[in-house]
């Protein structure tokens, strides 16, 4: 049951919050510097921050690559837009190339031949379920192999609602359909 | 909806209620402005992001967030974060949904490959609240929350 409230026009008195109430609730609006010392300060922030981005080590580089990654391809798998060139394959590719591996080496750690490792990727064989564990134990858990068993779900939801061939072909194989409409 | 769901907490039964984080446009801005069932004026943050949380139990949002993606100093920058008037002090009826809001931009701020990387301009006397309650750090006039503690807070506010 949804609830509908009327309207709120009352204004809140901050000073009747407590500090850690206030955090609860809010971030403020911020007013921009006016004095020249403070115009340096955050000029000198943000010169900090693009610094310590540019300085990381190659780890830390990676770690973040993997984690947008990871992100990425978790709005991907929610959203209800598909893109085909987003598909198994391409995670898969974007994975191994974050670490800046050769995909010979990769196929070792994950103990598949580098052949079928390159037809995951061409996405010409479907990866099983266990090289889908495999994945998730490779990135420590970061990667869920739920993650990478709905790219794969949503690549054959679409080849399914789409695919008119297979429809003429197993049309043969059925009597007797109903005859409701819908 | 994602595999790992934000959520508020009913204050009353604290019971878990999925939030959703959507990007809203001028016009639904404007609409809420007028409602005045939040503080600020949020006609303001119309040329950055801005975005509305909501869960299905309320017809209206229940928390606002103002962003400004600074792609050349790989940063988010938290311009506003409003909980609906209802939802504030002792009497609220939701808990969490500035810590949902703030985790949201932490996952954005990975998403664009910032690490995480995202900060706020805080009234001086909140601001070791602001670091108490969601650990951000303070570099002077911002507080800053980043890699490993972005992450503790998108695994704190996601299921």
């Amino acid at each position: 049951m949804t609830k509908t409230r009327k309207k709120d026009n009352y204004s809140v008195d901050f000073a009747t919050l407590t500090a850690e109430e206030l955090v609860e609730s809010y971030v403020f609006p911020a007013n921009q510097p006016l004095h020249a010392d403070k115009k340096m300060e955050e000029h000198d922030f943000w010169n900090r921050r693009r610094q310590k981005f540019h300085n990381r080590t190659p780890v830390q580089k990676m770690h973040a690559n993997l984690l947008q990654l990871k992100f990425q391809l978790e709005d991907y798998i929610s959203s209800k837009q598909y893109i085909p060139e987003l598909n198994f394959g391409y995670f898969l590719h974007e994975y191994i190339s974050r670490q800046e591996k050769k995909d010979k080496e990769f196929a070792t750690e994950v103990d598949v031949t580098a052949a079928v490792l390159s037809q995951y990727i061409n996405n010409h064989r479907k990866p099983k379920n266990e090289f889908i564990i495999r994945l998730e134990l490779h990135s420590n858990g970061m990667i869920p192999a739920i993650s990478w068993f709905k790219v794969i779900q949503k690549d054959k939801e679409y080849e399914i609602s789409t695919n008119q061939d297979i429809r003429r072909e197993e049309s043969k194989h059925v009597k007797n359909h109903l005859a409701f409409t819908y | 909806m994602y595999l790992y769901h934000r959520y508020v907490l009913d204050v009353s039964t604290n019971k878990r209620h999925i939030a959703n984080v959507s990007l809203i446009k001028s016009d639904e801005i404007r609409i809420i402005n007028k409602n005045r069932r939040f503080d600020f004026n949020w006609n303001k943050e119309k040329e950055f992001l801005v975005y509305q949380l909501t869960i299905d139990e309320e017809d209206e949002p229940i928390g606002l967030l103002s962003l400004s993606n600074r792609p050349d100093d790989m940063a988010i920058e938290i311009r506003l974060i409003a909980s609906s008037k209802e939802n504030i002090g002792k009497n609220r009826g939701y808990d969490r949904i500035a810590g949902c809001l703030i985790a949201f931009a932490c996952r954005e701020a990975f998403r664009f490959g910032y690490d995480g990387f995202v900060c706020l301009k805080p009234k001086t006397q909140l601001a070791p609240y602001y670091s108490s309650k969601y650990g951000f750090e303070s570099a002077k006039l911002y507080l800053v929350t980043e890699g490993d503690n972005s992450l503790k807070l998108i695994k704190e506010y996601y299921d």
